[in-house]
């Protein structure tokens, strides 16, 4: 049975069905292509991780948010200011290098991501994650257009002929099937183009799903640069993961951001520092240990 | 590997100053049961982990040390765990846990007497069957004198190592806190052990608890290393040349994890110093 | 098997009080009833009673602070 010889709502179905089919193949074999054991990664920089989940903006967010933690910024309403004893030459990371140079004269926070030498900073964290195919570097968008091309022959390949088989036949009432030819190649093209890898994403969620003890404790979390815990905790879930009261001026800075449900946060994990391997009966039969709480001796 | 190495027990609590501490720390030691019914999430989690740093994986409700045959099918989630994260090693401890259906809920030690050798001896034969790779086993602190034994603990520990194919994970806190409440030498025991056998090396530290007069030391893993073990872990590293794998244990009442790191660098320099003596006599020899 | 009754009989006055106290109030006549061996009896009628009781206790409080940390989850998921 030729499809083109079917008539027109039958044609409709089938054509739904062969996008939807190629779609689907595409997600796929996108998946299958872009998954791979996790990488190693420098896990101590908590801009590395914010840049895997959000981007530069995410990065800038964080990373302003450390400084004025540590006092390097100082934050009035919504402008900032480098802290009269705060040095360039007193940090590292060319990303806190350049904010301290930038509010050298006070200005609005949200300037960061409107200053292109800022962004720039946060080039060798795309690198690093492209090398390590979290996010997709040039090999995998390559792949990724070869896969769309094909898609997008398919799909609009059948979609056109359908058009000129109709049109010889005197058949004008075709506006159904262009609006079909046109959301499944939007389609195609919107899940063509994911903003990380699986690989990415994969690694994302297993940062939360290692860090979800933090989560927990995100209340208690306080200011001034000790630990590094609230930074990671914001680089990992987003600055709204930052409940304690230490980073209230989040709330003011970034608005949207300190108050916006991130990719993965506000999904729990576990609830406590028990687990959720730990609600089964393996805690209740285990010796003292399981539930993150080790082997330890008797009692205490 | 050719070279001792240092590292920690992995608690969700302790994660950040973990991971951002890997230069630090060499390998992480993660408590199997906790994984066992975990979600494939969880499991991926800890393959990432894996990818980080090396893993050790340490049962703890196992019971190996029994006269009673171990669970088939608690061997098995560790077998598939170990798949699943080819771990360094794994570990479980020679104790027992269960009796008659009940669980003890902690780790008990055994009667020190042939059976539970026995017991132990053929656990750890089918273990490996199941799991693939043998066991280290690691001695346990107790609070009680075990009832039923007719020998004492370096008998019994070294009788079961010497005739399986585990090596043994010694818990130095473990045997400061025996030695102490039930009044042997700890540093004499380490002469009647098969040190030649021991790869990994627990340290940890307690309280004291009971009554005035009468008050035993509990390894609870709540507190700081305390002297007498970092000087145990000098002898061990000058008595067993082989390459060491010393892990840090804390459970709770956690410290900064600058103050881990530090008891993690004491550890060191006590091993270096041990392999230092070892080195000195082998040149006078 | 006399070992693996000594390991239950273990268990029994480990986690449970009423057992633990017939024991202690009568080593002896417990052990025979559990059907142990002379000399598994002989040595729990000499048992470390301070020990026991030591051991005992913290086996209570870790079971209390695994349910205090289940009701925590239990609150916070």
């Amino acid at each position: 049975m030729n499809p083109f010889d079917l008539p027109g709502p039958e044609f409709l179905l089938f054509y739904l069905g062969l996008s939807a089919l190629v779609i689907i193949a595409l997600v796929l074999t996108r998946r299958v292509a872009e998954s791979s054991s996790a990488p190693q990664l420098d896990l101590s920089d908590p801009y590395l991780i914010a840049y895997l989940r959000g981007g530069e903006m995410e990065t800038l967010r964080v990373a302003t948010v450390s400084m004025i933690d540590r006092g390097l910024l100082l934050a009035t309403g919504t402008q900032l200011k480098t802290a009269d004893h705060a040095s360039p030459d007193s940090v590292r990371k060319p990303v806190e290098r350049e904010l301290l140079i930038r509010f050298k004269r006070p200005d609005e926070a949200k300037s960061i991501f409107e200053d292109s030498r800022l962004r720039a900073t946060t080039k060798p964290y795309d690198k690093a994650l492209k090398d390590a195919a979290l996010l997709p570097n040039e090999s995998i968008v390559g792949a990724r257009w070869s896969r769309l091309l094909i898609a997008l022959f398919i799909i609009s390949g059948v979609g056109i002929v359908k058009l000129l088989v109709a049109f010889s036949r005197g058949r004008t009432n075709v506006g159904f099937l262009i609006i079909l030819i046109v959301v499944a190649v939007f389609f195609a093209i919107k899940v063509s183009f994911p903003r990380l890898t699986d690989s990415g994403k994969a690694m994302l969620a297993d940062l939360q799903e290692l860090y979800s003890g933090l989560k927990d404790r995100a209340l208690f979390l306080q200011g001034g640069g000790a630990t590094i815990e609230p930074m990671m905790l914001a680089a990992v879930f987003g600055i709204a993961a930052l409940e304690s009261s230490s980073f209230a001026f989040t709330r003011v800075l970034f608005p949207r951001a300190a108050v916006a449900q991130q990719s993965g946060y506000g999904s729990s994990s576990c609830g406590s520092s028990c687990g959720s391997s730990c609600s089964s009966s393996s805690c209740g039969s285990s010796c003292g240990g399981g539930c993150g709480g080790g082997c330890g001796g008797c009692g205490g | 590997m050719n070279s001792d190495r240092f590292g920690i027990g992995w608690r969700p609590r302790l994660a950040a100053g973990i991971l951002a501490n890997l230069d630090r720390i060499e390998i992480v030691e993660v408590i199997a049961d906790d994984y066992f019914y975990a979600a494939r999430q969880e499991r991926r989690a800890l393959r990432t982990l894996g990818a980080q740093t090396p893993v050790t994986l340490h049962g703890v409700s196992l019971g190996l040390a029994s006269s009673v045959p171990v669970d088939s099918r608690r061997l098995e989630h560790m077998a598939r765990l170990c798949g699943e994260i080819e771990p360094a090693f794994w570990s479980e401890h020679l104790a027992f846990v269960r009796g008659g259906g009940i669980e003890i809920g902690h780790l008990a030690a055994p009667p020190r007497c042939e059976a539970t050798i026995e017991g132990a001896l053929a656990n750890l034969a089918y273990a490996k069957q199941i799991v693939g790779v043998a066991p280290q086993v690691e001695n346990v602190a107790t609070l009680i004198d075990p009832p039923g034994s007719d020998r004492d603990e370096a008998a019994w520990l070294s009788a079961i190592v010497r005739n399986s194919e585990s090596s043994l994970l010694l818990d130095l806190h473990n045997l400061h806190a025996n030695a102490v409440n039930f009044h042997f030498d700890a540093s004499e025991f380490l002469t009647r052990i098969p040190t030649e056998r021991i790869s990994t090396i627990h340290l940890a530290g307690g309280k004291w608890i009971g009554r005035e007069g009468s008050r035993r030391l509990l390894d609870d893993h709540l507190h700081d290393v305390p002297d007498p073990v970092y000087e145990l872990l000098e002898d061990v590293a000058f008595r067993a040349p082989q390459p060491l794998t010393v892990i840090l244990e804390r459970d709770g009442k956690f410290p900064s994890i600058e103050s881990l790191l530090d008891q993690l660098d004491r550890a060191r320099h006590a091993v270096a110093r041990g392999r230092e003596r070892l080195l000195q006599r082998e040149e006078a020899a | 098997m006399s070992a693996s009754r000594l390991e239950t009989f273990l268990a029994r006055i480990y986690v449970d009080d009423v057992a633990r106290e017939q024991f202690l109030a009568d080593p002896r006549g417990q052990a025979m009833r559990a059907g142990l061996r002379s000399d598994e009896i002989e040595n729990l009628v000499n048992i470390d009673r301070e020990g026991l009781e030591m051991f005992a206790h913290s086996l209570q409080h870790k079971k209390a602070k695994k349910l205090q940390r289940g009701i925590e989850g239990t609150w916070t998921s």
